[in-house]
């Protein structure tokens, strides 16, 4: 199989066949993770569209020497990003902001605990789905290329525009994020276990 | 390591990212927490689930045709950014380079000796990557350097003695830079999807198709060499109509025109063919290629239809 590098080579050569290959290639990886940043399927079809059009027309942007794959997910997280602030004045907010808010309260509510173990795992999935599509828009980002295209630190600070040495700690603070509000989902139904 | 330590340290451990005596001394804890055994297995658990893309459809074979119709549309991807960060420190000793020369030997630099160069084309290069943006820059000086300079490109180019061809070199990216007549260079940036003007062919500015199809649409134009230029138009279903134009194929129209007597019917493929004719324009021929996986019957009456258009 050829490179996703070779095969932009290829389409900057005129080779359109090379880049409908680039596309079978990444465009559910990339409808997964819009889709997750935005919570419509339709919208998230759409902005999978635009990102696969801003690649096509920015292809010789590209730094050959580099990867194509974390070039593409900054495309489309910076794609689905100007989205969500077009659209709606979501809940975005600075990673420290987030943070100094949560994190006082980040100790881990025993309480809730049981009540999320004992979940069915579709239960559970569609309860973290909820939380994700609760937190701020940088914690999901950072947690959506983390875990689900599994991308490492080095990689995630090229596409968010980071230190590598702060993506850790990012993931952390996203990680805590999603648990607190997990947890507040949970006394919100007001479920609650005494240990 | 009490509890509150060790559950800040759960996800680095899950993930495997602990130096051992960490590791070891937070086993030690768990054994005896059945608390922080369970917010381990949560942690676990949101692991394998952030993982889970189960529930997310997947796009289907639709969404990337109208991906590629879309992009059929679209104008030429901008220039290649990257290539140029890559000169930025030749560029500026260029620059350096030609301002010294300038002060030196042709100072004070007054636009009003411009000659008439109006662009400069570059031609596009095996890599695809040659452009060149707007020509109202273009300034010379008669024994100097031209220097083009804009956001996206600069080259450089010893002005043409009398008689002699103009030609230049880019610094902007690793395209070859065509030349010119003495009088008056005349080009326009070629780059793919882009119509060209390519000087070779310096009388052709377009080609007429009269019978093309009518959801073909231009995808691409460029110069493949400096004998050819090749048209390809394709519709919805990515079938392709390649039309390629040879250098005069003989100096004499007759000649060439002898030589082709018979239109040549070559199979490419079980479906693709190619049709070759003899075109005239300006006194000159020029080889018409056409390419497609069409019958040869409706081949043959857009290659009659092709029409060659003067500048």
């Amino acid at each position: 199989m050829l490179s996703d590098e070779t095969l932009v080579l290829r389409l900057r050569d005129g080779e359109i066949t090379a880049f409908e290959e680039l596309v079978n290639r990444y465009k559910n990886k990339v409808f997964a993770l819009v889709y997750r940043m935005v919570g419509d399927y339709q919208e998230a079809e759409d902005i999978t569209q635009e990102v696969f059009l801003n690649i096509y027309t920015k292809i010789n942007q590209f730094d050959s020497e580099k990867k194509f794959a974390p070039w593409l997910y900054r495309i489309a997280t910076n794609t689905a990003i100007s989205h969500l602030r077009k659209n709606k004045n979501r809940n975005h907010l600075n990673f420290d902001e987030v943070f100094s808010g949560l994190y006082s309260s980040l100790q881990a509510s025993w309480d809730v605990v049981d009540p999320l173990l004992n979940m069915e795992r579709v239960e559970l999935k569609e309860e973290i789905n909820k939380a994700l599509s609760k937190l701020p828009e940088n914690y999901r980002i950072i947690i959506l290329l983390r875990y689900q295209l599994e991308l490492n630190n080095q990689e995630i600070a090229q596409i968010l525009n980071l230190k590598k040495e702060n993506v850790e700690v990012k993931v952390h603070r996203a990680r805590k994020a999603l648990r607190k509000i997990l947890e507040e989902q949970q006394t919100g139904k007001g479920v609650k276990h005494e240990l | 390591m009490n509890c509150k330590e060790v559950n800040e340290l759960l996800l680095d451990y899950v993930e495997g990212n602990l130096p051992p005596y960490l590791k070891n001394e937070l086993k030690t804890h768990l054994e005896n927490c059945i608390r922080c055994q369970k917010i381990l297995a949560l942690t676990e658990l949101e692991n394998s689930l952030l993982k889970d893309t189960s529930d997310i459809p997947e796009l289907d074979e639709e969404f990337t045709r109208q991906v590629m119709k879309k992009i059929a549309l679209l104008p030429a991807p901008l220039p290649q950014r990257a290539v140029i960060k890559k000169f930025i420190s030749t560029l500026a000793a260029l620059a350096a380079c030609l301002l010294v020369a300038f002060m030196l030997h042709y100072a004070p630099w007054t636009p009003d000796k411009e000659n008439n160069i109006k662009d400069v084309r570059m031609a596009m290069d095996p890599k695809g990557t040659a452009y060149l943006s707007k020509a109202d820059s273009l300034k010379s000086q008669e024994g100097a350097k031209y220097f083009h300079e804009d956001t996206s490109s600069k080259i450089s180019a010893p002005a043409p003695k009398e008689g002699e061809a103009f030609s230049a070199a880019s610094t902007g990216d690793n395209s070859t830079v065509y030349s010119g007549g003495k009088e008056e260079v005349k080009m326009s940036s070629a780059k793919s999807g882009q119509k060209i003007n390519p000087e070779n062919y310096s009388v052709i500015t377009d080609i007429k198709i009269a019978g093309l199809p009518a959801d073909y649409v231009l995808q691409t134009s460029r110069q493949i060499d400096e004998n050819r230029v090749q048209y390809v138009y394709t519709n919805h279903n990515q079938n392709t109509i390649t039309i390629e134009i040879s250098l005069p194929y003989a100096e004499d129209k007759m000649a060439a025109k002898n030589f082709m007597s018979a239109d040549t019917l070559q199979e490419k493929s079980s479906q693709t063919i190619s049709l070759t004719d003899v075109k005239s324009l300006e006194d000159k021929a020029y080889k018409v290629t056409i390419t497609a996986d069409l019958p040869a019957e409706e081949l043959n009456q857009l290659l009659s239809s092709i029409e060659l258009v003067k500048n």
